[in-house]
């Protein structure tokens, strides 16, 4: 093989001298000063293989535990869910508020509509002879200063508040509000957890291995939705204990807002009332004065008994006469005025009450929005930064 | 035994010493930084490790062509210049050199264990020292110009030999998930799962080999509760590991080979221009 015209390279050049029939020269300094560097280099090598960990690249991925299953999501992905929260929790709300708007519309005619039953019913008593009389004592009591001068502001409120059972009606208005209130409560929860987990089905990931040393090592960012439904169920129990003070309130309100809407409403009011009893006072007794004289004229030892039956007849009868009388001029604009201060009385209920609702309704679905935020938006934050290699996260085993 | 017939001379190793540790440590310095790289960078490194596989592949495959020639196709034969070894064999070394260099590269980054470094860095000074030996052995009993590749066959192999027992030892030893009880999906997710990589490249790559480590521990974790197969999935659990490391081990060696191959001919070549004042022409 060797001195063919096919040499190869090694064959070409001379053969090396023996080492030790050679002085030192250039060559073997710089052999020594290459051997030193290369035990330099192991031995820094082996220090440092030693102390240093690999510089790892965590991708912005977020892991996410919804129903005891796992899912992997990007942040943009993540952003999308948020989205799709905010949208659907004010979708919810709109719609919650016209729910409730119209069970309490709905409520609110029917009560009213048995309010409205009621004014006949106090019109009968007002234009009747108990009415009068009664109206008479006290309007006596008082012209005697025993009494405040509302009688009939009173008795109109018992015959068309009371009886109509007003406080019992709202009280069960506002329970329906509230089971209503915690349903849609509850159906915004699953309905947003439902979409939640139909958007994550497509991430869906193999649950981690515990145990055994298997445990996932990697520090990615981690989303819990569990425990954002238990956070954001907590928030609904919070908010529904403290929409409990919202009832009483509005069923005493509508007696008292009734008092400034009917303050217009005609004959009403005591002193008037007052007013026109004693007028009519002064007719009965000219005319039961005048009755008992002409009737028991003849005289005799009962002539006084008779004289005090005929003018009592007499008053009472004109008593009713002009009862009549006047119910038969006034009892119209009289009803008007009631069901005209009623009305007033629906608006300044009705208005508030759904305002309440919706606000507290609002406020519940922002609450639920500030802790899906809560949730969410830590870790979108740090995401851009994930981006920038970690240096040494991880020791050398 | 001639020793003035001697292969290598005292500064020729001392600088194939310098530069094995030197390329442990890049490649150790890619171990640490691959992860972080972008593709372009990445890919630069994997041309350079299989142009540099390729080369001593290509060095070696010329040597023994020329040698079968020889014994094998008259002198005057036009065999000896289209057999000779040309644009064919480069491009099968650099094809296999870019396999290798990949498999290396995705299992340098992957492997976290000090003790398999410190494997690696000691594998360069042994490589060397084998070479000596087995130059000091073959030296009065081959031919010069053959004697350089089977130092190579012999020193590579023996090296490879004693650092695959390293790494399957070492593999023994590694901390294993108990996937005993785990679905296959999530044994593969488990494994999957821990790859990451800025390059997108690098990270399916690692994945890749990821699920297959995975596959293969469920295979045989799985394997070993099967009634009359128990021995099956240890069985073959060690062969993949075993092919693996080899793979992996006659890369590592082979880069070795493609380096210090590059060292020993410009120290020869310096050594030849100070004894004549002229280069050597002829190439393998």
């Amino acid at each position: 093989m060797a001195g063919s015209d096919n040499t190869v390279a090694t064959q070409a050049l001379p053969p090396s001298p023996h080492p030790e029939c050679r002085p030192m020269n250039a060559g073997h300094w710089q052999g020594a000063v290459r051997l030193l560097l290369a035990l330099g280099l192991m031995a820094l090598l082996f220090w440092l293989m030693g102390e240093q960990g690999q510089h790892h690249w965590q991708d912005p991925q977020i892991h996410i535990t919804a129903n005891d299953q796992h899912y992997r999501l990007t942040p943009r992905e993540l952003g999308e869910l948020q989205r799709f929260s905010r949208d659907y929790i004010q979708t919810r709300s709109e719609q919650g508020q016209a729910s409730l708007a119209a069970i309490t519309e709905a409520h609110l005619d029917r009560l009213f509509a048995r309010v409205e039953g009621q004014i006949p019913v106090f019109l009968d008593w007002h234009y009747s002879l108990q009415g009068e009389y009664s109206r008479m004592g006290m309007g006596l009591a008082y012209w005697l200063g025993w009494d405040e001068g509302d009688f009939v502001r009173q008795k109109a409120e018992q015959v068309l508040f009371h009886e109509s059972h007003w406080e019992d009606s709202l009280k069960r208005l506002e329970s329906r509000a509230m089971a209503t209130l915690v349903r849609e409560d509850r159906l915004t929860r699953e309905g947003w957890m439902a979409g939640i987990l139909e958007r994550l089905a497509p991430h869906r990931v193999p649950a981690p291995i515990n145990g055994g040393g298997g445990e996932d090592s990697t520090d990615r960012p981690r989303l819990s939705m569990d425990a954002l439904q238990r956070d954001m169920a907590g928030v609904s129990l919070l908010s529904m204990n403290e929409r409990l003070s919202l009832s009483g309130g509005g069923a005493v309100a509508g007696v008292v807002l009734w008092r400034g809407a009917a303050r217009g409403a005609a004959a009403l009011g005591g002193r008037r009332v007052a007013a026109q009893g004693a007028g009519r006072g002064a007719a009965r007794i000219g005319a039961g004065a005048a009755g008992g004289a002409l009737a028991c004229a003849p005289g005799g030892p009962l002539a006084l008994t008779c004289a005090v039956a005929a003018g009592t007849l007499a008053w009472v009868g004109l008593d009713w006469a002009l009862l009549k009388g006047e119910e038969l001029l006034g009892r119209d604009e009289m009803e008007a005025a009631l069901q005209k201060s009623l009305a007033g009385l629906r608006q300044e209920v009705e208005g508030p009450l759904q305002g309440a609702l919706a606000a507290e309704l609002q406020q519940h679905h922002e609450r639920m929005q500030q802790r899906i935020s809560g949730h969410f938006l830590p870790l979108q934050g740090p995401l851009s930064d994930r981006q920038v290699p970690s240096e040494g996260v991880d020791s050398p085993q | 035994m001639e020793r003035t017939d001697f292969l290598f001379d005292g500064p020729g190793m001392a600088r194939s010493l310098f530069l094995v540790v030197a390329m442990t440590g890049v490649l150790w310095g890619l171990h640490l930084f691959a992860r972080t790289l972008d593709t372009p960078w990445l890919a630069l490194i994997w041309l350079a490790l299989s142009l540099l596989i390729a080369r001593g592949l290509f060095w070696r495959g010329r040597i023994r062509r020329r040698v079968w020639l020889r014994v094998y196709v008259r002198a005057t034969s036009p065999w000896r210049h289209w057999l000779r070894g040309g644009w064919l064999m480069l491009l099968l070394c650099w094809l296999a050199g870019l396999f290798l260099s990949a498999l290396l590269m995705l299992v340098l980054v992957r492997q976290q264990q000090t003790l398999f470094w410190y494997a690696l860095l000691a594998s360069g000074p042994l490589l060397m020292a084998l070479r000596v030996l087995s130059e000091s052995l073959l030296a009065g009993h081959i031919h010069r110009g053959f004697r350089s590749e089977l130092v190579w066959t012999l020193s590579l192999r023996v090296a490879a030999l004693l650092l695959l027992t390293a790494m399957v030892w070492l593999f023994f030893y590694q901390p294993q998930p108990d996937l005993t009880e785990a679905s296959v999906a999530q044994a593969l997710w488990h494994f999957v799962d821990q790859e990451q990589a800025r390059s997108a490249w690098l990270e399916n790559g690692l994945q890749l080999m990821a699920a297959k480590e995975g596959l293969q521990l469920w295979l045989a974790q799985q394997l070993v509760s099967v009634p009359g197969a128990h021995w099956l999935g240890p069985l073959l659990l060690w062969l993949l590991v075993f092919a693996e490391q080899a793979l992996f081990v006659g890369a590592w060696l082979l880069v070795f080979n493609g380096l210090i191959l590059t060292g020993v001919r410009h120290g020869r070549i310096r050594q030849h221009r100070r004894h004549t004042g002229s280069s050597p022409v002829a190439t393998p």
